[in-house]
């Protein structure tokens, strides 16, 4: 009887684990199974059947990186689409910027790819070396996409070894943000300082930050008895050493430096760059400009700065001004500040179908909606991204109005810079570790430069 | 019929533990045999299709690395250094909350709370302490004159500060220890009282020796560990400032998702494995001269 019972409850043992084991493997092929049913229609069945039949339901995922806010409002894009597309489901991922490019990899390590997904300009060549892009050229010349409408610089940028693997659908611009609450108040701007002019010097800038940066007696750097360690707010906040892409690069172009050679290697031992470096250098050595430290008290992000009351200026994306209307910040809007010459970055985000995806056709118009007029324009109808598609011009200027014209005049200056490999890992892998602090005053910045130059070798 | 039931004893044994090497087969040894592969390939991705077998190159590579060579560095003062400053801490902890005082139970709970804050909160809350311009701890120190310090944008000064982060949050250990210390019978401490022993000679001749087997388990526990820190280096300073805080695992995890490297990413795995194997086995050789087991004669 004992050993019957043993026997009974080592059977049930493995009975269970087995049992665990199949359910595992089987919900997966399930899903394959059902995946395949939905699909039989488009791929496996050909596409002679597709034309007679009316189109069966699929559901795709479309994933892009974003905050709530952002997410909500693609979400009501995507609705539209189902709208006009009532046999696609399209299921939203959404993550922020950090994450997301961290899923992507594991989602195509792990054959998990979503079937449509946003893209950056900074990782096409990247990404695209894995192989997770599919092949637009094709189903775009097949389905007669009209590209003209679509800067061909901005298509440039989402092409791989000549090929389109993502198309741009917003073009978003760096430009440079002032508080104006802290300009009108008397108290927070006692020597009474005007707001920065529409295409700014950094002399320009200096002279106004230096007039905002007040100690806890109200005093500015440069006058007697100014204490640096007790600044209460700042008159500008800039990391150069952490925002090399976006900021360092075009205010390295403005001096007529450059931030990569077009071998890839690092252009900065120039006397131009230097003097740009030095500039900002100097600047947070005068206590003009926020430190890293300070940077990270202030909420870690150098492009929300004014949000926080205590910065006067800073450098930030056309997409920042949802943060600033949450933060209820009255912010103004100008160029970068020069040195020499008016520059700015363009980073146009775009969108792409994965190379396994199952759903190849529902993919195909979601990102042909997505790119096209009917997406465009409803993108720019929302009035916080600019479109990549001209078609879409006019809808954005009516919605966003005067006032965020500027974003669009701001693309004139706009560095063409591809982002090869060597770049990415400048920007993201190496750059931020070994210059972020020489950039603030702290440390030896030939010494980063030299080190940097051995490690992109 | 012995046989048989011997038979029958070692089928009901494989049936018993089959759910372990189960999941151990599928979670660890297919991993790990994959990992090993891709380690003598040039693979981009784990499952890509294009790949070429390259032989020992990438351990030839990762040797050259010099930001590899910081990380193992950073590695091994966490593990040099940071181990026993952190058992030590536990271990102190652990002796003044076995103390009879009132509200001992309180403390306990204190000290033990930190340990239940997911380790990403813990790290946050420390950035906002550490914080040289806002955070708590220079308002604190400026109160006796102290200037700000940057603990957090400092080479020299943020591995110190993720040791103390370990301590903070070493509520286990401590619960490991004062369970120890509960164990140890009190005629020992009796005997040697008798024999004339101070307090610090009943600790180094009664305490240390019979809590001896869980020092080593904490010890291993916690250098491997600190082999494989990962969240404190990337949530508190990004692994920086310049590579100061750069652990071998943050290494690894850049190779795989930042540089799309697994090839890379599998060989420092396979590396670090093995360093952890080398270093607990002589960890477990050297306990045989260290470590006093009362059970056994």
């Amino acid at each position: 009887m004992k050993t019957n019972r043993k026997w009974l409850l080592g059977l049930f043992t493995l009975v269970l684990s087995m049992t665990i084991i199949i359910s595992g493997c089987g919900s997966s092929n399930n899903n394959g199974g059902s995946n395949t049913a939905a699909n039989g229609g488009q791929s496996d069945n050909g596409s002679a059947e597709q034309t007679e039949k009316p189109a069966e339901p699929v559901t795709i995922t479309y994933s892009q990186w974003g905050t709530a806010e952002e997410l909500q409002r693609t979400q009501e894009l995507l609705d539209k689409f189902m709208e006009a597309n009532p046999s696609i489901t399209v299921k939203l991922e959404g993550k922020d910027w950090g994450s997301y490019w961290d899923g992507l990899t594991a989602n195509a390590a792990g054959g998990t790819l979503p079937d449509v997904f946003k893209t950056s300009y900074a990782f096409i060549e990247k990404y695209a070396e894995l192989g997770i892009f599919k092949e637009l050229d094709g189903p775009l010349a097949d389905n007669g996409f009209d590209l003209n409408n679509i800067d061909p610089s901005l298509l440039g940028l989402h092409k791989y070894n000549g090929k389109q693997v993502s198309l741009p659908i917003d073009a978003n611009v760096i430009v440079w943000y002032y508080d104006k609450a802290i300009f009108a108040d008397p108290k927070k701007n006692p020597k009474n300082a005007p707001v920065p002019s529409l295409e700014p010097t950094w002399d320009e800038i200096i002279d106004i930050a230096t007039k905002l940066t007040l100690d806890k007696n109200g005093k500015n750097p440069g006058e007697a008895g100014f204490d640096g360690n007790n600044i209460v707010q700042w008159g500008m906040s800039v990391s150069p050493g952490s925002s090399m892409d976006w900021f360092l690069e075009p205010e390295l172009w403005s001096n007529g430096a450059k931030l990569v050679n077009d071998d890839g290697s690092l252009a900065l031992n120039t006397p131009e760059a230097r003097q740009v470096l030095d500039f900002f250098i100097d600047a947070t050595k005068k206590k003009i400009n926020t430190t890293p430290a300070q940077i990270e008290g202030l909420g870690g992000q150098v492009n929300l700065g004014i949000t926080t009351g205590k910065v006067a200026m800073n450098p930030g994306g056309n997409w920042n001004t949802t943060n600033f209307k949450e933060a209820k910040v009255d912010y103004g809007i100008t160029y970068l500040p020069k040195f020499k010459e008016n520059k700015t970055v363009v980073q146009p985000a775009g969108i792409a179908i994965s190379s396994n995806t199952k759903h190849e056709e529902a993919a195909y118009k979601l990102l042909a909606w997505l790119a096209g007029p009917e997406g465009q324009t409803e993108l720019a109808k929302q009035g916080y991204s600019i479109p990549a598609n001209k078609a879409a011009s006019d809808a954005y200027i009516a919605t966003a109005g005067e006032a965020n014209k500027i974003f669009l005049d701001a693309q004139q200056f706009g560095i063409i810079s591809p982002f090869t490999v060597k770049k990415t890992d400048l920007v993201w892998t190496y750059g931020e570790q070994s210059l972020k602090n020489p950039l603030a005053g702290d440390g030896d910045v030939d010494a980063a430069i030299k080190d940097l130059e051995s490690k992109l070798k | 019929m012995k046989s048989k039931l011997r038979r029958y004893d070692t089928l009901i044994f494989f049936l018993f533990i089959s759910p372990w090497i189960i999941g151990f087969s599928l979670f660890f040894l297919v991993p790990f045999g994959t990992s090993v592969f891709y380690a003598f390939t040039d693979a981009r991705l784990p499952g890509a299709a294009n790949y070429n077998f390259v032989g020992l190159s990438n351990f030839v590579d990762m040797f050259n690395n010099p930001i590899f060579s910081k990380s193992l560095g950073n590695t091994a003062y966490f593990v040099i250094i940071g181990v026993p400053i952190v058992t030590a801490g536990m271990l102190l902890l652990a002796l003044l909350l076995n103390m009879n005082v009132k509200g001992i139970a309180l403390y306990r709970t204190f000290y033990y709370l930190p340990t239940l804050v997911p380790i990403v909160a813990t790290v946050i809350i420390w950035r906002l302490v550490f914080n040289s311009e806002f955070g708590i701890l220079n308002a604190g120190l400026s109160v006796f004159g102290i200037g700000k310090i940057d603990w957090m944008g400092s080479e020299g000064l943020i591995k110190p500060v993720i040791i103390l982060l370990q301590v903070w949050i070493s509520g286990s250990g401590v619960l490991i220890f004062l369970a120890a210390l509960k164990n140890v019978p009190k005629h020992l401490y009796e005997a040697v009282l008798i024999d004339g022993a101070n307090k610090v000679q009943s600790f180094f001749r009664v305490t240390l020796p019979m809590i001896s087997p869980s020092i080593l388990f904490v010890v291993i526990i916690q250098t491997m560990y600190n082999f494989q820190m990962f969240t404190e280096a990337l949530l508190l300073t990004k692994g920086g400032p310049n590579y100061a805080a750069y652990t071998f695992v943050y290494n690894i995890y850049k190779s795989a998702f930042t540089d799309l490297k697994f090839s890379m990413a599998m060989t420092q795995s396979i590396f670090l494995f093995a360093l952890i194997s080398l270093v607990t086995f002589v960890l477990m050789k050297l306990s045989k001269r260290f470590v006093y087991y009362e059970g056994e004669k």
